[in-house]
């Protein structure tokens, strides 16, 4: 002998599988017996009834909202595409001067950089007494 | 009117009026089904909203093996419940900053049915089962995907999906005992 809970399973899996024969022919003969597994399956059958009509609303705002928010991703992926380009442009000028630097002065001291690595002591004083 | 594969072909090419169409067409099916995953709260329609910005992004890539709905579907359920571990790490963190704990707390949907109408108490009852099984009576009751489609678009067997949804049922029907 099956228990309650035995056929209140095979009620809820007869609604979405194929039960096989035996199981099938168990189920007929516990619906006709029991007057409470007869009211189980009438709210089940009304449970799926009302989630199937649970409502599916359009809203003309919400196709507004998205290709508003589209709109502002495209326009931030743009902008960081910008930015990706200034960046790479700013490093290639960078490189380019500090190879120039190198290429004249044979060396990145802060006196290359600055551009002061071949003032000799009398060059100095020349300029002073220029002021 | 535009036929659903024109739509999406010219909206690859960038015709924004064909996306708008396709948003149309399928933001009443999305929106039930992250409502469905998220119950009545204020950020449905923000998770509604990323899935076709997703869709927008992935566009060039969609070949169209899948059905749009599907694939829809598919997404809205994976934001949903990325919505859902979010929320219950904010849940967690109030719980314990604050003493009076989270402030969306899900209405117990069995009491005080007076006050309220079925629809929105099976939005509650829902909110009662576990994600993965809500997931399941989603797709196939509230969306009406066959279990084989459900067993896809969730990517689990389709014995999984029937005893899931046999466990889902019974519970709904002991929480909404007093409806039904």
């Amino acid at each position: 002998m099956k228990d309650e809970a035995y056929y209140r399973m095979l009620l809820a899996r007869s609604f979405d599988e194929e039960l096989d024969r035996p199981e099938a022919e168990a189920l007929k003969e516990e619906l006709i017996r029991s007057g409470t597994l007869r009211k189980e399956a009438a709210q089940l059958r009304k449970l799926r009834q009302a989630l199937e009509s649970l409502p599916k609303p359009s809203d003309e705002t919400f196709t507004d909202g998205v290709m508003r928010r589209i709109g502002t991703v495209a326009e931030h992926h743009l902008s960081i595409r910008w930015l990706n380009w200034a960046a790479a442009a700013s490093a290639a000028i960078i490189l380019m001067a500090g190879l120039s630097i190198y290429w004249s002065a044979g060396s990145l001291s802060t006196e290359a950089l600055v551009g002061i690595s071949e003032l000799a002591p009398e060059d100095a004083l020349t300029l002073l007494q220029a002021y | 009117m535009l036929q659903q594969d024109d739509c999406i072909t010219r909206a690859k090419s960038g015709d924004t009026q064909a996306f708008r169409l396709l948003v149309e067409q399928h933001q009443g099916q999305v929106r039930a089904t992250v409502r469905s995953m998220l119950g009545p709260v204020p950020e449905v329609d923000d998770v509604a909203q990323e899935v076709f910005i997703r869709f927008h992004h992935a566009l060039p890539e969609f070949r169209g093996d899948a059905q749009l709905s599907t694939y829809l579907s598919r997404i809205a359920i994976n934001l949903s419940l990325n919505e859902i571990k979010r929320r219950k790490r904010k849940g967690r963190w109030l719980t314990f900053t604050r003493a009076d704990g989270p402030e969306t707390q899900v209405e117990d949907p069995s009491v005080r049915p007076e006050r309220q109408d079925l629809k929105d108490t099976l939005q509650r009852a829902l909110q009662q089962l576990d994600p993965a099984f809500r997931a399941v009576v989603t797709l196939r009751l509230v969306e009406g995907y066959s279990v084989r489609e459900t067993a896809e678009i969730l990517d689990l067997p389709q014995g999984t999906i029937a005893s899931r949804l046999a466990r889902a049922q019974q519970k709904l029907r002991l929480i909404l005992e007093s409806w039904l």
